[in-house]
């Protein structure tokens, strides 16, 4: 007699289970065919021939295998094995599948495509469904979509310079001033350059820009000028010509340039021959010696021209209180921000203590120059990706929602499905293509609706954001939207599927959809209450940021914003030398503007409030001995009529006049914070005081003025003082016109005004007071902005899936609300049922969505700037967003009820 | 016939065979094919991962029994969800049969 047992082990391949159980299925086997054995010879057969009839009764054991193997289990793993049929063949090798490939006549692949064909079918029966399903699905991936094409450009994209990780800016701060970001001194800088070691170069960096004239037209062109080791530090070399050479960094042979391969386009028709061309900068002749690479980008997309920094042997000794230049570095390989940080602070110490005039209190930071440029956005950024992130939940739960009531719809043709042998797999992977058909359908159109809304917010010039011209869709974006496609449809498409696949299938069949399961209802439930939750959450987000931005926007600048136009003026000082040709030039200048019809005022200044630019000096009154932290004064250069002219009111004494001029006394307008820091209580006209380059000159105060916020409207007020422009004159200043209509119609006068007096003087930078204003709270506006409509879209989610879920609870109850009527029950009554029910929903999501926005509205509150003027668990807030969203949802609820109230008992009765 | 369908069908097979006493696999096997006249026959191939799957399910039990001079066999019996589940399964297939006479005028 045979030996089955062995002849089943023999035959029958690994089944990859536990010993035990294997070693019982093969005795199971074995007894099958050893009894059909003996019962063949029993009916008369021959040994051999009984043992080859027994043996092959199994036919396939490949197939067998396979059939125990997925029959013994867990589902979870047949998925995993799914996926492994999508693998790499050697990969592929492991998972047998033989058997589910043979039984379907085909591959994978084959089954595959099956698969999205069936799920294109049953998508087409349902158009309405399929619609909205890829609409919501494409609202959430393309919200996520636009603002990862943002964050991605700014926050993950490298600096587009090598090994751009390693470049550090280092700073000067003053922290007992509250300057924790200050620029830096030549003298400082170059003790650092001789004494500190983390850097592999280190670079200070002075912004300039330079008038140019081609004989007809001025222009202005923007550069940087750096010290030695510039190009070695960025790790860019020019495209052609040479970079700089050692001897370049010496005073009087450092006029040569690198110019931007855009300027060399431009300006010079991309001839070869501009290297070695000597251009007029400023009145001064440049040798231009190389073009750098198409894309190269230093301190800004404007700046085209790159150029030695060289300092005068008094520069590098005598300034060590002038704080002007910013400073770069490369650190070190192996060199970390925090050991810099340490050196730095070593050396500041150090040099704290040699020169306690100059540099008592000033430290020195470094910060990684990417993480220096995303600070201010970082966290605005981070918030819209959280928000964006809520709202895709939604869309998913919403999704996962009308798959449910659509499962309801589809239990019949599942049961018979199932019935019918289509396995437990299958109908899952079925019902999976659909919802990831579904998912990639919208993020198809999400992609569309990134790329539109994409442009739409770069059409709001957020020039706020670093690098913001480098915001594109690119492969990672599109790589993105395809894996949050892939993981939304599998999100909101596995839920119902196994839902589906718990329920007897058997049980099914007869029933109508009218019954659907309790469980379900209950899921649908709960995925409602989420939405409702995290929609109130971005409700109540936006909400706290609308009111801050309505406070922030109800500060008054200080000063008259409307009908107001300021531009430079910067003066060569190649020409403009003395300051008698500077005032003379300025007069002038004035007198034409003032002349123009419609300009009402006419005033020059060294910068305007709210422009970004500040001057600030250490202030002492004139006789007071010095006090230890001495009060520090933003620093104004302003013409005549300065006051008139901005509209700031005076509160004591007097305006400048044309006889404040180098002839007259000395005189300064201080502002009421100056007064109330230095003079408490006292009359402050006609005292003295003591500040700036020449702290020795006195000034006598002639004039008190209001305030003006400076830095922006949520910043406090600071000390100001204001000098007649005639009294210490310079070349670069700002000109503000006060019009009595719209000011940019003014411009091309005016312009044409400042060339009367110098043919090739060009004007820059012109912007209305308005735009300054408006400026100054874009960053508030545009995130505020933002926030609102994801929350205006996440509410319209939820509330679509509020809707979704009472209509389809009032066509499951049609019947027992026909009983009801029947029975005598009121419109009323049947309004309260439906209506009560929905806002049950409502009020435990609000409970649960009011609780998560005290938690995230405090994380909001703790980024600076947030929140003006406006507590994250304000009141008012909750109380209004809970009233507003009560109300819409009332609304999503009273629709579905409504139709309820209207049924026809006699109808609903028979209703199946 | 069609696989497909003889998956189906087998379920309601075994657990009607097995609603009034317990069977092992090779009985289950031949009374398939005794009863049904030999139009459906199971070969080892498709029964055995039947029974698996349906005893994974919870619907039948198998128990290792020992009978005086046998070899010990494993006998499959109905649980207390397969006797549930067991009315609904043949309602279905009534219908489903019902269902197939009215649009196919099969005679019945």
């Amino acid at each position: 007699m045979r030996d089955w047992k062995q002849f089943v082990r023999e035959h029958l391949p690994p089944l990859e289970l536990s010993g035990a159980r294997e070693a019982e299925i093969i005795e199971e086997l074995a007894q099958q065919l050893e009894q059909s054995c003996g019962e063949a010879i029993a009916r008369g057969a021959s040994r051999e021939e009984a043992e080859a009839r027994a043996a092959a009764q199994v036919g396939d054991w490949k197939a067998l295998a396979a059939g125990i193997r997925r029959a013994e289990t867990p589902v979870m793993r047949q998925a995993a094995m799914r996926a492994a049929a999508s693998m790499p063949e050697p990969w592929r090798e492991a998972f047998h599948e033989d058997e589910f490939r043979k039984r379907r006549g085909g591959n994978m692949f084959a089954d595959l495509l099956q698969d999205i064909r069936y799920a294109l079918r049953m998508l087409g029966k349902a158009p309405g469904f399929t619609a909205i399903m890829i609409l919501t699905l494409s609202l959430g991936i393309g919200a996520n979509s636009a603002i990862f094409t943002v964050v991605n450009a700014v926050l993950l994209r490298p600096l587009p310079y090598p090994d751009s990780g390693s470049l550090v800016y280092v700073e000067e701060n003053n922290l007992s001033k509250g300057w924790p970001h200050f620029s830096v001194s030549v003298p400082d800088f170059v003790d650092w350059q001789a004494q500190v070691q983390s850097f592999e170069e280190i670079v200070a960096l002075n912004r300039k820009s330079f008038r140019t004239s081609n004989g007809e037209t001025a222009e202005q062109w923007f550069g940087i000028k750096a010290t030695k080791g510039f190009l070695e530090m960025v790790r860019v070399q020019p495209a052609r010509g040479r970079g700089f050479a050692d001897a370049e960094f010496e005073q009087g042979s450092d006029h040569v340039t690198l110019i931007s391969d855009g300027l060399w386009k431009r300006a010079f028709g991309s001839d070869p021959a501009a290297i070695g061309r000597r251009i007029l900068l400023d009145g001064e002749s440049y040798e231009i010696i190389g073009i750098m690479p198409p894309g190269f980008q230093f301190g800004g997309t404007t700046r085209e021209l790159w150029m030695p920094l060289t300092f005068t042997p008094e520069q590098m000794t005598q300034t060590r209180g002038s704080h002007y230049m910013s400073v770069m570095a490369r650190l070190r390989k192996g060199v970390s921000v925090e050991q810099a940080r340490q050196e730095m602070n070593g050396v500041a110490a150090r040099l704290e203590e040699q020169y306690p005039d100059s540099n008592k209190g000033w430290g020195a930071g470094v910060q990684g120059v990417q993480e220096a440029t995303v600070e201010d956005v970082r966290p605005a950024l981070l918030i819209l990706l959280g928000a964006v992130g809520f709202v895709l939940l939604i869309a998913c739960a919403n999704a996962a929602n009308m798959l449910l009531a659509r499962a309801t719809v589809r239990r019949r043709e599942i049961a018979i499905r199932t019935a019918l042998g289509a396995g437990r797999m299958r109908l899952v992977r079925q019902l999976l293509a659909e919802s990831l058909l579904l998912a990639l359908l919208g993020g198809l159109l999400g992609i569309l609706i990134a790329f539109g809304s994409t442009k739409a917010l770069l059409s709001l010039k957020p020039d706020f954001i670093p690098r913001v011209q480098t915001i594109h869709l690119d492969g990672r974006v599109l790589l993105f939207t395809f894996a949050l496609a892939v993981v939304t449809g599998s999100l909101f498409g596995l839920t119902p599927a196994f839902g589906i696949l718990r329920e007897s299938s058997a049980s099914t069949l007869k029933e109508s959809g009218r019954t659907g399961g309790g469980g379900r209802a209950k899921l649908r439930s709960m995925f409602v209450v989420a939405e409702v939750a995290l929609a109130f959450i971005l409700l109540v987000g936006a909400g706290l940021l609308v009111r801050s931005f309505g406070q922030l926007t109800a500060v008054k600048p200080g000063f008259n914003t409307s009908n107001g136009l300021a531009f430079d003026v910067p003066l060569p000082p190649a020409r403009y030398a003395s300051a008698t040709q500077q005032t003379a030039f300025y007069d002038q200048v004035d007198a034409r503007l003032a002349a123009i019809p419609g300009v009402e005022g006419v005033a020059l200044t060294s910068m305007v409030p709210l422009g970004g630019d500040d001057e600030l000096y250490d202030v002492g009154v004139a006789g007071r001995p010095e006090a230890a932290d001495q009060p520090s004064a933003l620093y104004y250069l302003v013409g005549a009529g300065y006051f008139k002219t901005m509209g700031i009111p005076l509160l004591a004494g007097r305006e400048f006049t044309p006889q404040d001029n180098s002839s007259g006394p000395r005189v300064v307008i201080v502002n009421d914070a100056f007064v109330k820091t230095l003079f408490p209580g006292q009359n402050p006209i006609g005292q003295r005081v003591q500040f700036g380059r020449n702290y020795s000159v006195v000034r006598e105060i002639v004039g008190v003025a209001a305030s003006v916020k400076h830095y922006g409207l949520a910043e406090p007020t600071l000390l100001e003082v204001y000098e007649p422009f005639a009294q210490a004159p310079r070349s670069g200043m700002t000109i503000v016109l006060r019009t009595n209509g719209d000011p940019n119609r003014l411009l091309p006068t005016a312009r044409q005004a400042v060339q009367q007096v110098d043919p090739e003087q060009p004007i820059a930078y012109p912007g209305t007071l308005e735009e300054y204003l408006n400026n100054s709270v874009a960053l508030p506006r545009f995130r505020t902005l933002l926030l609102g409509v994801f929350a205006a879209l996440a509410v319209i989610l939820a509330l679509i899936g509020l809707y979704g879920v009472m209509s389809y609870s009032v066509t499951q109850q049609t019947r027992e609300v026909g009983i009801r009527m029947a029975l005598g029950a009121q419109n009323g009554q049947i309004y309260r049922l439906f209506v009560g029910r929905g806002m049950g929903l409502v009020t435990l999501g609000v409970a649960l969505g009011a609780a998560g926005a005290l938690a995230l509205t405090k994380l909001m509150a703790s980024f600076a700037s947030f929140l003006f003027l406006v507590k994250p668990n304000d009141p008012a807030t909750f109380c209004g967003v809970t009233v507003l969203f009560a109300a819409v949802a009332a609304l999503a609820c009273w629709i579905p009820a409504r139709r309820a109230s209207r049924v026809d008992p006699l109808v609903a009765l028979r209703y199946e | 016939m069609q696989p497909e369908l003889k998956k189906g069908t087998a379920e309601v097979l075994i657990l009607s065979l097995l609603e009034n006493r317990a069977r092992h696999g090779y009985e289950i096997a031949k009374l398939i094919e005794q009863r049904s006249e030999g139009v459906l026959e199971f070969h080892v191939a498709s029964l055995y991962p039947m029974l698996y799957r349906l005893e994974r399910r919870g619907w039948i039990e198998g128990r290792w029994l020992e009978k005086a001079g046998q070899r010990r066999r494993r006998y499959y019996k109905l649980t207390a969800a397969g006797r549930r589940a067991l009315p609904a399964q043949r309602k279905t297939w009534r219908e489903f049969i019902r269902a197939i006479q009215r649009v196919a005028q099969v005679e019945g």
